[in-house]
């Protein structure tokens, strides 16, 4: 029995032109938006490792220099990105693609390709996984508003249950058409999501890719599956499949079309990230004038010189028998550091405010958890960002220090001018990074994916209950 | 229309969707209104602590000249080094948000408010920006994106049914013997949802516009450009719903019309303009900002490297100088090796710049072309462009920077290469950083073209359903 109505419900989905007719909108879409990020993904690899590399040469090769004047011209780093990237760009295009690491301060990534982009989308699609979160949602909405209520109001549903059809195997044979249809969606999904990626980076497509591809794709299932079940639970409750489908359209607008945006907008109004000029005066002052009890730079250095005099027992910096230069610089570098640290915590404290204000808007509907789990999977969320930014931070203090260090020894006294060459640049270490694992990417998406999933629990629980409505009928 | 009032009365469901929509349009009016006004007071903030920074320094000259202070190592306002050369001096060149920035964000997100320019400011890097860029992704909740895309669904949800609903109720025949024309009762009735959508907007609009002025602004004088904006909101409706007339008119169910003006809403509002922005990247690529910065630091190694060349050149060529007393090793370093690269890498750079700048506009006009596919994408562009918030015209704070740039230098290029000290009228004489606005006229010309599309785009729609009507006319 429960064949046949799963036979019958695939007859009536491939027969519907509405769905058809979305089924091709989305494909289209998935397949231009896929075929740029693969392109973009192998440009953007190719460009990332020449200016890298070419990046390292120039600093090697920088010529003769004063250390100090070295560590400003700098080093330049660009994120490396998983093959995934190229199904979910995350935020890539709102995020700077190169880190300069430089002598005083951490910087921030630079050169955003939204800054560049020539025209802004109207929905934000930017790549072929919001075509999923969006168009996918919409699909399965298409595909189960009617499921139940139209039986019902047509009266095949009395006529199946009159012929001792029990409702429950009704009910089984229906869900069974609607996996198939969600099936239908995820496996073209997967195998183009794989293919792409094994396409653009054949090497990279191991261990920790290919555990993230899976779950990733696991998480479109249920992600789907929370949709689906949705679009089935209202099926079941509605008075008419008319009163089901704007039901569900409205859903659909207010999770993925308002809800991100309204979160965006209530995270900035409710955690508001300083200006620049703010942040660059809040810097200056406490640079300048201490904080925690910590006097201000010139008063730090006053005291360094008088400890230093102190020490050796001379009177005048130029009579030190080591090289004051390196200390200064030393000193100053790390106040630098713990001005920073304070600055960046706070500004971090922010992020993850506003963080959790999208979060909030999970309230709505599962997108944006699912964008979360998404981008976090693919490596192209914050969380991945602020990972890469941190540990060039690390190095970036460690190149400044070496080279203060190699400033102290090189003079004596307060002389400040010496220059190094090529041999001492090639020996400063590069920058090795390696993206991280699975469980670290899963800790940070605990949150979204247990949403996700309580989504789906959400949704199980209306169906069944509808279900058990119908039982009654 | 009166009729039509009074049936929405009734149904409780479209005085809630009205409400919806004047609660969006609040939320967005707030939101557009508070960042403009966020804009505006960094713009004062760096503008005034920066003339205080200088006020400081000029202060602190006169009591140094008079004796009463002595001059620090690194602090001398005297020196030309420590007074216009280093970081702290440069001076922040503005872009000023037009009246209609409280209406989109468009550009303005990613690109300064501030630009700081000095002698050796690399102006061409964008300032490192704060915002979180996972908020930014989603994009603004502004009143272009409620208007562009939600707009049309209201238009939906209260016309899909608005003669379909007599078909389907049998009411058809009824109204077809009374003395009226089936066409005017759909425009009565389109004319009443027209005038709900739209003068919320209006009100919401103006509040928004108004209030994200700076206290010194003439309400007056701003008041033409939402007029304008508002306008073009307008034909934009009517496009919707010259569209759901069509649909009606069809003779499809009232289920039928509310999904073929979803489609019709999808490809417009989601397919085409995602489509474009592929077609816009693959023909038009963005400018290569990471060669860019390598072609920078090749120019910076390589005039290094001749130093002493570069140096010699710099003097010849603007005939400055040279210091006559001997300098300190920062100084000497400064003035003879620093000043004069960032002389010559600028020379060097102006190519790649301009490089930069052609396909911007490149990109510009591609998506000014492809925007004629989708009325909403068309819609977007020329409300961006009367804001001033479109990548081009938010990218001219950079060419105002550059220029700044060289008329900072030709003021102060003599002293720093001579290391002649400043006097009290060097700080009273420094060039004005420039306070950049983009005039509407010119705005409202770089928009032209997406206005016309949008304009055509509602003429087509209303003629096609006109001609839908007649031709029910006829058949019934």
């Amino acid at each position: 029995m429960i064949r046949t109505i799963l036979r019958h419900e695939l007859t009536a989905l491939r027969r519907d032109g509405r769905l058809r007719a979305a089924a091709w909108l989305a494909a289209v879409l998935f397949i231009g938006l896929g075929a740029a990020g693969w392109q973009g993904y192998r440009q953007d690899k190719v460009e990332r490792e020449h200016f890298v590399s070419r990046a390292r040469e120039q600093w090697e090769n920088q010529g003769e220099r004063h250390p100090h004047r070295a560590a400003s011209f700098g080093q330049y780093l660009a994120k490396p990105e998983l093959p995934l990237a190229l199904f979910d760009s995350g935020i890539k295009p709102t995020t700077g693609q190169a880190l300069w690491l430089e002598a005083h301060k951490r910087s921030s990534f630079n050169y955003a390709p939204a800054e560049d982009a020539g025209v802004s989308s109207i929905l934000g699609l930017n790549s072929a996984a919001e075509v999923v979160q969006l168009l996918g949602a919409l699909l399965m909405v298409l595909i189960g508003y009617a499921s139940v209520a139209r039986e019902r109001e047509t009266g095949t549903l009395r006529l199946v249950l009159a012929q001792g059809v029990s409702p429950w195997h009704w009910f089984a044979g229906k869900a069974l058409a609607l996996g198939v249809a969600i099936a239908a969606l995820v496996i073209p999904l997967a195998i183009g999501v794989v293919a792409l990626c094994l396409a653009a980076d054949f090497p990279a497509f191991v261990g920790n890719v290919a555990a993230r591809t899976a779950l990733l794709l696991l998480g479109y299932g249920v992600y789907l599956t929370v949709w689906l079940g949705g679009a089935i639970a209202i099926s079941c409750w509605a008075q008419s499949s008319r009163g089901a489908l704007a039901a569900l359209l409205a859903m659909w607008i207010g999770a993925a079309v308002i809800a991100p945006r309204i979160a965006s907008t209530a995270a900035s109004a409710f955690a508001p990230v300083p200006s620049k000029t703010e942040f660059d005066a809040a810097y200056a002052h406490d640079y300048n004038q201490g904080f925690d009890g910590r006097p201000g730079w010139a008063a730090q250095l006053k005291a360094l010189e008088k400890q230093a005099l102190e020490t050796h027992g001379v009177k005048t910096l130029d009579e030190l028998p080591v090289g004051f230069s390196g200390m200064r610089m030393h000193a100053m570098d790390d106040w630098g550091n713990d001005v920073s640290d304070r600055h960046q915590r706070r500004l971090e404290a922010i992020y993850t405010r506003q963080i959790r204000w999208h979060l909030a808007a999970a309230l709505f509907g599962p997108v944006v958890p699912m964008r979360a789990l998404s981008q976090g999977l693919s490596g192209t969320d914050w969380a991945h960002y602020r990972q890469f930014s941190d540990e060039a931070e690390h190095y970036r203090r460690n190149v400044v220090l070496s080279l203060d260090h190699k400033l102290g020894e090189a003079l004596q006294g307060n002389r400040w001018e010496v220059s190094f060459g090529r041999n001492v640049w090639a020996a400063v270490p590069r920058f090795t990074y390696k993206l991280p694992g699975l469980g670290w990417a899963l800790a940070e998406i605990a949150a979204p994916g247990a949403i996700v999933l309580g989504w789906l629990v959400v949704v199980g629980v209306l169906a069944w209950s509808g279900a058990r409505r119908l039982v009654c009928v | 229309m009166y009729w039509e009032w009074r049936r929405l009365w009734v149904e409780r469901t479209h005085l809630l969707l009205l409400g919806v929509w004047v609660g969006l349009l609040a939320v967005a009016g707030w939101q557009g209104a508070s960042m403009t006004r966020a804009r505006h007071t960094e713009i004062e903030a760096a503008r005034s602590s920066a003339e205080a920074r200088w006020q400081e320094r000029r202060a602190r000259l006169i009591e140094i000249e008079a004796g009463r202070v002595e001059p620090e190592q690194f602090g001398d306002p005297r020196s030309p080094t420590s007074s216009v050369l280093v970081a702290t001096s440069d001076q922040p060149v503005v872009l000023i948000p037009a009246p209609l920035a409280a209406i989109a964000a468009g550009a303005s997100e990613m690109a300064p408010a501030v630009k700081r320019a000095g002698t050796l400011t690399k102006v061409h890097i964008p300032p490192d920006n704060l915002e979180n860029p996972a908020n930014r992704l989603a994009g603004r909740f502004d009143l272009l994106f409620v208007v562009s895309a939600l707009l049309p669904l209201f238009v939906l949800a209260f016309a899909f049914d608005v003669l379909a609903r007599e078909r389907e109720l049998n009411i058809w025949p009824l109204l077809a013997s009374q003395p009226v024309k089936p066409a005017w009762v759909v425009a009565g009735r389109l004319g009443l949802h027209f005038l709900l959508l739209w003068l919320p907007l209006v009100v919401v609009t103006i509040i928004a516009v108004f209030a994200a002025q700076p206290a010194n602004v003439s309400l007056a004088s701003v008041s033409g450009e939402p007029a304008c904006w508002l306008l073009l909101a307008a034909a934009y409706l009517l496009f919707w719903q010259a569209l759901a007339a069509w649909a009606n008119f069809q003779k499809l169910s009232a289920a039928g019309n509310a999904l073929a003006l979803c489609g019709t809403w999808l490809v417009f509002v989601l397919l085409v303009p995602a489509l474009v922005q592929v077609a816009v990247r693959m023909t038009a690529p963005a400018p290569d900002r990471l060669g860019l910065v390598l072609a920078q630091r090749d120019v910076d190694i390589a005039l290094h490297e001749r130093a002493d060349t570069v140096r010699d050149a710099f003097y010849a060529r603007y005939n400055y100088e040279p210091p006559k007393v001997a300098l300190n090793e920062y100084d000497t370093f400064y003035v003879g090796n620093i000043l004069p690269r960032a002389f010559a890498a600028d020379d060097a750079l102006s190519a790649s710049l301009d490089e930069i700048d052609r396909r911007r506009q490149l990109q510009s006009r591609r998506t000014g072309q492809l925007a004629w596919l989708s009325p909403a994408l068309a819609f977007r562009r020329a409300t961006e462009q009367l804001a001033g918030v479109s990548p081009v015209q938010q990218g001219i704070i950079i060419q105002q920077a550059r220029e700044f740039q060289k008329r900072w230098r030709a003021h102060f290029g003599a002293k720093l290469a001579s290391m002649t000290p400043l006097t009290v009228q060097d700080y009273d004489t420094k060039p004005e950083p420039p306070v950049v606005q983009v005039p509407f006229a010119e705005r409202l010309r770089s928009a032209l073209s997406a206005i016309v599309a949008v304009l055509i785009a509602s003429g087509i729609a209303l003629g096609w359903a006109v001609a839908t009507a007649r031709k029910s006319r006829a058949s019934a």
